[in-house]
């Protein structure tokens, strides 16, 4: 029952807590002068006609190339880890086929040969 | 601050119109926000003019519950102006202009944040924007007159003007996109929905957003000694 008491109390003190706060913020926002902000705004548009600080982020570039050149390092180590295994494994497997492909082209010919014998004939 | 400080506060005046935040006060209609869209789009300085005159009082009080330098307040806002001049193109009208131009402010707010971040720690330059106990270190900053301080009613009590020092530095304490959410609902009393589309983000993580930022402003204050008091409270028949 204290607990509970002792929640709705925080809740409450929470909320005026968060009042408080809004209240400070409406009254800044209350002191702002829409003349002088409207001046300053202008001045910053003079300043820089372009809007290239507005429009671009500069640091941004920086991340991008930095990013495309981690994808580039990246996607060559990953066609690079993929390659080099496979290198030995297709040698193995043609030494393994090589010489079964010997013994079947010997045997084509050795065919051939008894075909030609038989036509000779 | 004593724990029952807060049981000695007297309610809040209902704020202007009667609703929760000052909203009603500057009402401006979703049909005039589009003609100064399209005027936006075909350069016209005189839109701009009526923009910055309609909405500079909310912006910056929105701004100034996610920032506590008052020079930092006014740049933000003058910056979502100027932005809102050169990317209006970019615009697609798929949201009410002041929406747009809160995301915009709140991106200008994290922006100032990263950018005040990057600064070298003990820098001169950090010492003379950062808020007072804000550098790490303890030390007091340089320039603190451009500190947002609480602005008390002459009749205010002693307690209430400590409680909302101490709300301050809450505040101050909780990360930028629970300031954001709580700044939205409490001083600008957006909606939920609202709020989701500002922030981009869907309704459920809206509320567990506003939900995990009051859990943390609770915690905050309950550390400072805030308690809300039990003294009285916990004493049942």
């Amino acid at each position: 029952m204290n607990r509970k008491n002792d929640g709705h109390h925080l809740e409450g003190a929470l909320d005026e807590a968060l009042a408080l706060w809004a209240q400070d913020a409406r009254r800044e926002g209350a002191r702002a002068d829409p003349a002088t902000t409207e001046r300053a705004v202008f001045a910053r548009l003079a300043a820089d006609p372009q809007g290239h600080g507005y429009l671009t982020q500069r640091a941004s570039f920086g991340y991008a190339a930095a990013a495309l050149v981690l994808l580039a390092v990246g996607l060559a180590g990953a066609w690079l880890a993929g390659t080099a295994p496979s290198a030995p494994e297709s040698f193995d497997v043609a030494a393994e086929v090589a010489p079964d492909l010997e013994q079947g082209s010997l045997a084509v010919l050795r065919l051939v040969e008894l075909e030609q014998l038989a036509v000779g004939r | 601050m004593p724990p029952a400080a807060l049981r000695a506060l007297a309610p809040l005046p209902a704020p202007e119109g009667g609703s929760r935040s000052g909203r009603a006060a500057g009402v401006v209609s979703r049909a005039l926000q589009d003609s100064w869209v399209a005027r936006l789009k075909a350069r016209d300085p005189e839109a701009l003019r009526d923009v910055v005159q309609a909405f500079t009082e909310r912006l910056t009080a929105v701004v100034s519950g996610m920032l506590r330098d008052r020079d930092a307040v006014d740049d933000v806002v003058q910056e979502t102006f100027a932005k809102a001049w050169f990317r209006i193109q970019a615009f697609q009208g798929d949201s009410s202009l002041y929406t747009w131009l809160y995301r915009v402010a709140i991106n200008g707010c994290k922006d100032h944040a990263k950018r005040r971040a990057r600064r070298p720690a003990g820098s001169l330059d950090a010492l003379l924007s950062e808020p007072e106990g804000a550098t790490g270190s303890g030390a007091p900053s340089l320039r603190t007159s451009n500190l947002r301080a609480p602005t008390p009613h002459p009749l205010e009590g002693l307690e209430r003007r400590e409680l909302r020092l101490a709300v301050q530095a809450a505040i101050a304490e909780l990360p930028q996109h629970f300031r954001a959410v709580l700044a939205l609902r409490e001083i600008e009393g957006l909606s939920y929905q609202e709020i989701a589309a500002v922030m981009s983000l869907s309704l459920g993580t809206v509320e567990s957003r506003l939900f995990r930022a009051r859990q943390r402003l609770a915690a905050l204050l309950v550390k400072q000694g805030l308690s809300g008091g039990t003294d009285d409270a916990t004493a049942g028949p």
